[in-house]
């Protein structure tokens, strides 16, 4: 825990951040399309949409224009065609004409033809009231037809000038429908990638989550339950301080798990098994090798002569010779073999797939090595060990039947003398000590 | 979008209704000038100008009262506050945009000479140097302005176009110098038809263009409800129909 590890809260913190600043972005985008949108709908409204109706009315105008032309031209009535004449010459220079220099020449022109025509006719007309024998009229008449002729081309040119005119108030709105709509698409791409990008960031923050916070603490959980079972558990670094001061809550609690167990299943003095925990592992593997049909042996030990040690070198030479001699015996053990202090000076031996001889074999090199190290060691005096082996047999065999037998493997091997080891198969029926026998102290006869 | 816009609209004039009471204005107009503002023989004010106000104050839900002046007092009764518009052939000018308030426009106009048809096919601008003519004009107009800078002719300054009319057909003077449009009517007349345009309109900034109401400085909101108003009426084509009664085309 000297390492200094970022803690969640400043990721979460990070994380928050980063999801503000995606919804920020991504509603200043929105806010600012649909401002843009609303825009230019106000400027359709404010520039494009008068910009069309003063092209229709110009349409309009000029239709109106056509006709007082018509009742110029061909009118019979010289009031009619003066009037006409005049409403022309006011519409042809209003200034509604003049959006365009184009449509104003054009205007212009056709009212110079209009006012040609109103001169000749109106002559025309006065001289044929007056005098119908006038030279002049013919001259008129061919006029009055040339002026009709060019009017009606003119007439022509006025039809492609209001085309030309509403065309160009139908593009104007083509124009602005096309620049709305492609705002709104704008809008609904910039809203998707929007979306689509406070999606990733959400999805990558649940992806920083389950990384940082979820799976170290499940991982912590279920390190928690291999403890709980004595089983092996491996967590691995984390990143933020609060998950390892989890995990080193966890490695804390495994080692005082671990203590709690040593002191419960474990002799403090010689560190073998004590009696309630030996006597429990034996059972269990006793279960498993009846189930595989396998070998396993039972040892009863017991050091000759130790009430002598401790009353003639005292008790703390009692206590280093029972620790020495549980080193002894565990030096000798195979790996799988365990040992137990059943009580005092009195040792058992588990070995799960040694059958009985074979077991009897090693308990003979434990009882020569214990006595040749004994004898070489300074601290304390030279000891022998009687042993007792009893191997499994039935499937029936229960533990304490084995234990019992063992003892009275051991207890002949006291009788006959101490430092051997007594195979309980060895024993011949009527050697079999009955148990009101064997209830008699084995320190009765050490 | 376009009911959404109406329901607001309608919920703001409901609301702007309870908030006040009915607005009530006074709307100066002359009347010496059939058919475009006058007073029958009931004294009933009639005219394009007098419809155009009518309908405006029904748009704005406003209540109305016609005071009928002589065009030189509008100005300065706007200005004192006693009327609070006028729909009077305003063309818009720095000098009168200091006194009052111009609603957008209304309608577009040009100013024309008007005299014998003999002179038809005259220039006017050559016309208006000859120091022997006598010209009418509407006093304080734009065209009276405009003969000042840039005529040489004698001027008569007369109250009313009805007026400068009336000496024309007398020949009491040689020309008149008007709004084109509102001399169109009466040049339309047979018994006019002696009278004509002196060649095409003048060429003159200042005497063409658009054509707005003038509104009291003292009413300060007026013109932004007056604009509405108008805008509305192009829009619901009020503004049209009325037109269609005075001109033979849409001048707008």
């Amino acid at each position: 825990m000297t390492e200094k590890y970022p803690s969640i809260k400043q990721l979460l913190g990070r994380l928050a951040t980063l999801l503000a600043v995606s919804f920020a972005l991504l509603f200043t985008a929105i806010f600012a399309l649909s401002n843009h949108a609303a825009k230019l709908a106000e400027k359709s409204e404010q520039e494009l949409l008068p910009s069309i109706h003063e092209h229709q009315r110009a349409a309009l105008n000029l239709e109106r224009l056509e006709r007082m032309g018509d009742l110029v031209a061909y009118g019979g009535d010289i009031s009619l065609i003066r009037k006409n004449a005049l409403s022309a010459q006011v519409l042809a220079f209003q200034p509604s004409f003049d959006f365009n220099e184009a449509t104003r020449r054009s205007v212009r022109k056709s009212y110079l033809l209009i006012k040609q025509l109103r001169v000749s006719r109106q002559r025309l007309l006065l001289m044929q009231k007056t005098d119908s024998e006038n030279p002049e009229i013919k001259q008129l008449l061919d006029l009055e037809d040339k002026l009709q002729m060019q009017w009606h081309e003119e007439k022509q040119g006025m039809f492609e000038l209001q085309n030309q005119i509403i065309s160009a108030a139908t593009r104007l709105q083509t124009e602005s429908l096309q620049q709305i709509s492609l705002t709104q698409k704008q809008i609904l791409i910039v809203g998707g990638c929007g979306v689509t990008a406070l999606l990733i960031v959400l999805a990558s923050i649940g992806w920083q989550m389950v990384k940082h916070l979820i799976r170290p603490i499940s991982h912590a959980s279920h390190a928690m339950l291999a403890i709980e079972s004595g089983q092996e558990y491996q967590l691995e670094k984390t990143r933020y301080e609060e998950t390892s001061l989890i995990y080193h809550a966890v490695d804390r609690l495994s080692t005082t798990v671990q203590t709690l167990h040593d002191l419960a299943t474990t002799d403090e003095m010689t560190q073998c098994y004590n009696r309630r925990h030996f006597v429990n592992l034996a059972s269990e593997m006793l279960d498993q090798a009846q189930e595989n049909d396998q070998p396993l042996s039972i040892v009863m030990l017991d050091i000759d002569h130790f009430k002598k040690v401790n009353d003639q070198y005292g008790h703390a030479t009692g206590d280093t010779t029972l620790k020495y001699f549980a080193l002894w015996l565990k030096e000798n053990l195979p790996d799988n073999g365990h040992a137990g202090r059943l009580g005092g000076e009195e040792f058992a031996l588990l070995l799960p797939g040694l059958s009985e001889s074979e077991a009897t074999d090693l308990s003979e090199t434990i009882r020569k090595s214990i006595a040749s190290q004994s004898q070489d060691c300074a601290d304390i005096p030279g000891i022998t060990v009687s042993m007792g082996v009893k191997g499994r047999v039935g499937k029936q065999d229960a533990i304490d039947g084995l234990l019992s037998k063992a003892d009275k493997a051991l207890y002949l091997a006291k009788a006959c003398g101490r430092n051997q080891v007594i195979s309980y198969s060895t024993l011949k029926s009527d050697q079999v000590v009955t148990d009101d026998y064997r209830r008699s102290p084995v320190s009765s006869v050490s | 979008m376009q009911k959404l816009r109406v329901l607001i609209c309608s919920l703001l004039i409901s609301f702007s209704f309870s908030l006040h009471a009915t607005d009530y204005y006074r709307i100066g107009v002359t009347t010496s000038f059939q058919p475009f503002n006058y007073q029958d023989k009931e004294g009933k004010f009639t005219g394009f100008n007098i419809d155009i106000a009518k309908q405006l104050c029904s748009e704005m839900r406003a209540e109305c009262e016609f005071v009928a002046m002589k065009f030189p007092e509008i100005i300065p009764a706007l200005e004192k506050g006693e009327i609070d518009f006028s729909p009077s052939n305003f063309l818009y000018t720095a000098e009168r945009a200091r006194k009052v308030n111009f609603s957008i426009k209304y309608y577009r106009s040009t100013t024309s000479l008007i005299g014998s048809v003999k002179d038809a096919l005259e220039d006017p601008e050559n016309l208006l140097t000859d120091k022997a003519k006598i010209v009418a004009v509407q006093k304080d107009s734009v065209q009276h302005r405009f003969l000042i800078k840039h005529g040489s002719v004698n001027i008569q300054a007369i109250p009313s176009i009805g007026t400068g009319l009336k000496l024309l057909r007398e020949n009491k003077v040689d020309y008149l110098i008007a709004p084109t449009l509102f001399t169109l009517h009466y040049l339309q007349k047979p018994e006019n038809h002696n009278l004509d345009f002196i060649g095409e309109p003048i060429d003159g900034k200042e005497l063409s263009g658009t054509v707005h109401i003038a509104i009291s400085k003292k009413q300060p909101e007026l013109k932004h409800e007056m604009d509405q108003a108008i805008t509305r009426m192009v829009d619901n084509g009020h503004l049209r129909a009325i037109i269609n009664q005075y001109f033979p085309f849409d001048v707008y």
